[in-house]
């Protein structure tokens, strides 16, 4: 059957070819060309075999289960077409009415639909009329003949208030100004609501007090006269009006950042005090000046006094200066010089001793390095005994330690701050500037281990003679330190483009 | 106090000397109770077929002198690794010990509880050792059976301790019917690494000393050359200098 289809080309036979799934089997081989011959639909290019099922059901094998792939207007859809203006049209008719609110009988014309009742104009009760107060000529007399006004105008203001229900812009442009005078829309407002808590008053049931109107005519007067005045600026006047905003805001950004910095110096000073207050106790007893004890007070005399000085300026220029002159000297001395600073134990409550022992988190990781570094080679434990004993002189060991870094960080930092100053002062002179034979021993070595800067490798001389600063590196130098070098590296290029200029 | 009768009054005492919430601290006054945390390990020679263990150990917590403390310990809590069925082991009595078997090393956590709730329990960690350090690991494979030990000495200070907890501390006896020993002398390890830490104190003082006059010294130079007063025309032929230099490539 299906070579018989096949030849004919008859396509629409796909159930029968279903059914006869027998006959598909015996034409096993032939299976490959037998399906085309069913109906289906071709994958259109690019469309995912998930989407394609979803199509045709069944892999598409039967027609009917088909989804249509666009859509069909069949006739008989699953709703009925709504079938709108199925109802007579009812009728409109232009019909006369009256507004109650108007006294004349006026007769106006609207559309109305035929069915509705006839009823009074709707839009008759927003016609609200405001009480307007009328006085006796027995109470002007004895309350209200005052204030520059004479009986004619008041009586003129009474009337056109209640001609124009208080609107008192009307009231103003009505205002008779041949007969009574020109008068500001305050000037009315101010008379008519003086009257009116007057009269209000007068009439008030005795024991109970009306509210009286507040109406503040300067203020008023002074609020038109700020809203002309806006209004009447010139262009110019506008941008510049603009450009002293933006002044003053500059202004004050300004000033903000000055009093950050002048606190930024008040703490400086004060970390110098507490640090040459630290030297001075780290210092032994009997070597007066061991440390930086008198350098660090100088120091503190001197930025106190331009702090003093950039308070009485109030510019930030001083304070500028300070700090580029005496950066180093300065941070120096605000290096609070105190090792490792131990957590007190001092709250009641029960503890095991080793929690003592515990690094603060305050040390550093560089810090940290060099401890034990140190302690290797002084050939201590990094983990002790916690006997009291044992943790005391043990943390004040590693606190010591550390001031050592510190110490030996400081120096280095200086080293090169006498290095450029030295640059400087032989550009500056042409002499060769003397440093004092001790500490250029050292810090020609220390200057050397800077430069080579291998981690714990360091060719000083002072490592042979087993000294522990020597072990550590200063290739950790802060940052300003290492600006500095950069300055000098830079004036030694320009030294040279200058020797060759020559 | 108000009360009339003496029994009243006694047991009113009881309450507000050792009462867990009367808060009366000891002030000044500080109680330390050293002790010793450890373990010990064996290696079975093989490792176990059905899963994978090749050690047996006991970690322990014990006082350091030979005492009983359980009169002011309520428990000790073990936190052993979480792979283990149930890693959280609490010891009420002495002696306070976990026995086990595994393959590895970890970090044991040891929480000491007190009788008087008031004051917190301590931690005390300690890593579990079960092979010989460095080198010596390879020989020990072919040395079956033998004992790895790992004792740290540690103590609880009980600062400022309440009244309660004050008489539970007292109230501990010494105990002298066995020998009672360490793994480890720490009594010696004590007395070196005290003389280790003063000598190294010492030197480290020194050092700093020297660098401290240095720092001084350096200091000083430079204060020297700031002040020192440069000529006026120096001064500025150095700026020009910088400011002429980067035409120079142009020449």
């Amino acid at each position: 059957m299906d070579d018989v289809r096949e030849i004919l080309s008859l396509q629409d036979g796909s159930e029968q070819v279903d059914d006869d799934a027998d006959g598909l089997k015996k034409a096993g081989r032939r299976k490959g060309w037998a399906k085309p011959k069913e109906f289906t639909p071709k994958r259109p290019e690019g469309m995912h075999r998930e989407l394609y099922s979803l199509l045709c059901a069944d892999g598409g094998k039967r027609f009917d289960e088909l989804a249509p792939l666009y859509p069909i207007d069949s006739g008989g859809g699953y709703q009925k077409k709504l079938k709108l203006g199925a109802k007579k049209v009812r009728q409109w008719k232009w019909t006369p009415f009256k507004n109650p609110a108007r006294k004349d009988d006026a007769v106006f014309h609207h559309w109305k639909r035929v069915t509705d009742e006839p009823k009074d104009y709707p839009f008759a009760k927003f016609n609200k009329e405001p009480s307007v107060v009328q006085y006796s000529e027995e109470e002007y007399a004895t309350h209200l003949d005052s204030d520059g006004w004479t009986r004619g105008e008041s009586d003129h203001l009474l009337d056109l208030c209640r001609r124009f229900n208080l609107r008192f812009t009307v009231i103003h442009d009505r205002w008779d100004s041949l007969a009574y005078g020109t008068k500001t829309i305050e000037d009315l407002k101010e008379r008519y609501y003086s009257i009116a808590n007057v009269i209000n008053k007068l009439r008030a049931e005795p024991g109970s007090e009306p509210k009286p109107y507040n109406f503040d005519a300067d203020h008023e007067r002074r609020r038109k006269d700020q809203l002309r005045k806006l209004w009447v600026r010139t262009p110019e006047q506008v941008e510049e009006e603009e450009f002293l905003r933006a002044e003053i805001k500059k202004i004050e950004a300004r000033k903000r950042e000055r009093d950050k910095k002048t606190q930024d110096l008040q703490k400086l000073i004060t970390a110098a005090d507490a640090g040459s207050l630290a030297d001075a106790g780290l210092a032994a007893p009997g070597t007066p000046g061991a440390g930086t004890g008198p350098l660090a007070k100088k120091n503190t005399n001197e930025s106190r006094r331009a702090a003093i000085m950039s308070a009485k300026k109030k510019t930030g220029k001083a304070i500028a200066t300070l700090r580029g002159r005496d950066s180093l000297i300065a941070s120096g001395a605000s290096d609070v010089f105190q090792g490792i600073k131990w957590p007190d134990f001092k709250t009641a409550g029960a503890f095991v001793r080793s929690q003592k022992m515990k690094l603060p988190g305050s040390v550093g990781q560089k810090k940290m390095k060099a401890l034990e570094q140190i302690l290797q080679k002084l050939n201590v434990d990094m983990v002790q005994i916690p006997t009291e004993e044992i943790v005391t002189s043990f943390n004040e060991l590693r606190s010591d330690i550390v001031l050592l870094y510190e110490l030996k960080s400081m120096l280095a930092a200086c080293d090169m701050e006498i290095q450029s100053t030295a640059h400087q002062y032989e550009a500056a002179t042409g002499k060769k500037l003397e440093i004092p034979a001790a500490l250029l021993a050292e810090s020609s070595s220390l200057l050397q281990s800077f430069e080579t800067g291998g981690p714990g490798r360091t060719a000083s001389t002072s490592a042979a003679s087993g000294s522990l600063a020597a072990s550590l590196t200063v290739n950790d130098l802060d940052l300003p330190s290492r600006k500095r070098k950069a300055a000098l590296e830079q004036s030694n290029i320009l030294k040279k483009l200058k020797s060759k200029m020559l | 106090m108000a009360s009339s009768s003496p029994l009243s009054a006694a047991s009113g005492q009881v309450v507000q000397d050792y009462g867990p919430d009367s808060g009366g601290r000891l002030k000044g006054l500080s109680v330390v109770k050293p002790i010793v945390i450890g373990n010990i390990a064996k290696y079975f020679g093989k490792k176990r077929e059905e899963d994978g263990h090749t050690h047996q150990w006991t970690i322990y917590m014990k006082p350091y002198p030979n005492e009983d403390y359980s009169c002011f310990i309520k428990k000790v809590h073990f936190k052993l690794h979480d792979s283990y069925a149930n890693p959280n082991r609490i010891v009420t009595k002495p002696p306070y010990e976990v026995s086990e078997t595994g393959w590895g090393e970890f970090e044991v956590a040891v929480k000491i509880h007190f009788i008087d709730p008031v004051e917190r329990p301590v931690t005390v960690y300690h890593v579990l050792k079960l092979f010989q350090s460095g080198s010596d690991h390879q020989s020990l494979q072919n040395v079956p059976k033998k004992t790895v030990t790992a004792e740290t000495y540690d103590e609880m200070v009980f600062q400022e301790p309440t009244r309660y907890m004050k008489s539970l501390l007292d109230s501990v006896v010494p105990l002298t019917l066995d020998e009672y020993k360490h793994e480890t002398d720490f009594e010696e390890k004590k007395k070196s690494s005290m003389a280790k830490i003063a000598a190294a104190k010492e030197q480290v003082r020194a050092e700093i000393q020297e660098l401290k006059e240095k720092l001084k010294l350096s200091r000083e130079t430079i204060e020297q050359v700031k002040m020192t007063p440069v000529e006026s025309h120096g001064g500025e032929k150095t700026k020009s200098r910088k400011e002429e230099s980067p035409r120079t490539p142009k020449n």
